[in-house]
């Protein structure tokens, strides 16, 4: 093959083309699994709400069943953006827009990580009501403040790690985007 | 549809595979990081093989991915990753016109000091330098790298005024 000949190292395009085969349908199972898993929870738990509202179960139960369906329904939807805007990475842009579009995607304060936000505190209210049993106090108030508290901290412990991750990895990239992107005058 | 990726792809490969090569082989001198690299950019062949609709020609989309993935092989974006020209002739005429040529035997040495000068040059100068050595018109170096062709004309022209004083020297 010419492609062979072109190349002096022995490379294996059947090999290359099948594992890039693999690799995406091996994506492909674990999006869609990731995806279906939030849709089926989302509904799943509104049914708990509508289960605990016909056999009259606690008020906070169903307020935590509906906060948790709430918190899958929108990480459905946002995993579902950004699925697409990960699909969408074009290596044959040019320069400029490759690096233009690289600087956006790898901001920390990109629009996305805020909207993150939204999932992340529902399923922190939706902890707070149906796990604050578990808490040793005896003001029901109380309970579910510690309980956010508590969960709060475990998200903020998240988001330092994921801020960590950012500047260990994506910033180094992004910083040396901007200089190019300096260069070229764009 | 796997099967008619499958075929796009290889025959993108036979017609671009040395093209591929000689934009790996400006980056890496070591086998092995080439090796990489030419991987790497098939891979991102066939990832933006599906989002390729004939608006550029073949060799020029071929040429972007190829840079554009230089840009983020493995710290290629450092302004200190070297840019390697092979110590032909050929390589000089872009900078020298015929006349200047007549030493012939300091050429060679004028390739190694043409490739230090080279590399004290910007990334996307270095980028740019790198598709004049490949034989592309300031036109297709345009669309490759996404500026305007006057600019490229400008950014070249003096790239080639910098180097050439640095060779004269």
């Amino acid at each position: 093959m010419k492609t062979m000949q072109h190349n002096s190292q022995q490379f294996d395009l059947e090999n290359l083309v099948r594992g890039l085969q693999r690799e995406d349908s091996r994506y492909l199972a674990l999006t869609n699994s990731f995806k279906w898993i939030m849709w089926v929870l989302s509904p799943l738990y509104f049914l708990l709400f509508l289960a605990g509202v016909i056999v009259d179960r606690p008020e906070i139960d169903k307020i935590g069943f509906l906060f948790f369906s709430l918190a899958f329904l929108s990480f459905a939807l946002l995993f579902n953006s950004l699925h697409k805007e990960f699909k969408a990475v074009d290596y044959g842009v040019s320069t400029l827009e490759m690096l233009r579009k690289a600087v956006g995607r790898y901001a920390l304060c990109h629009p996305k990580t805020y909207l993150t936000i939204i999932p992340m505190l529902f399923s922190a209210l939706g902890f707070s009501f149906t796990a604050q049993r578990g808490f040793p106090f005896a003001s029901l108030e109380m309970r579910i403040l510690v309980a956010f508290g508590s969960i709060l901290l475990m998200l903020f412990c998240g988001a330092l790690v994921g801020y960590f991750i950012w500047r260990k990895h994506q910033k180094p990239l992004r910083d040396q985007a901007l200089i190019i992107l300096k260069e070229m005058g764009g | 549809m796997d099967d008619q990726k499958e075929k796009r792809f290889k025959e993108i490969l036979e017609e671009n595979g040395g093209r591929i090569n000689r934009i790996c082989q400006f980056y890496c001198r070591n086998v092995e990081d080439k090796k990489d690299m030419y991987q790497e950019v098939l891979v991102n062949i066939w990832k933006s093989l599906d989002k390729f609709r004939g608006d550029s020609a073949i060799s020029t989309w071929i040429y972007r991915i190829a840079v554009n993935t230089s840009i983020s092989f493995s710290g290629m974006a450092s302004r200190d990753k070297k840019l390697y020209i092979d110590k032909v002739p050929q390589n000089l005429n872009f900078l020298l016109d015929e006349n200047e040529l007549y030493q012939k035997f300091q050429i060679e040495e004028q390739l190694e000091q043409l490739e230090i000068c080279v590399n004290q040059l910007s990334v996307i100068e270095k980028i740019l330098i790198s598709l004049v050595l490949e034989g592309l018109t300031m036109r297709e170096i345009a669309d490759v790298v996404g500026l305007t062709e006057p600019n490229v004309k400008v950014k070249i022209h003096r790239i080639k005024e910098q180097l050439k004083q640095q060779l004269v020297r």
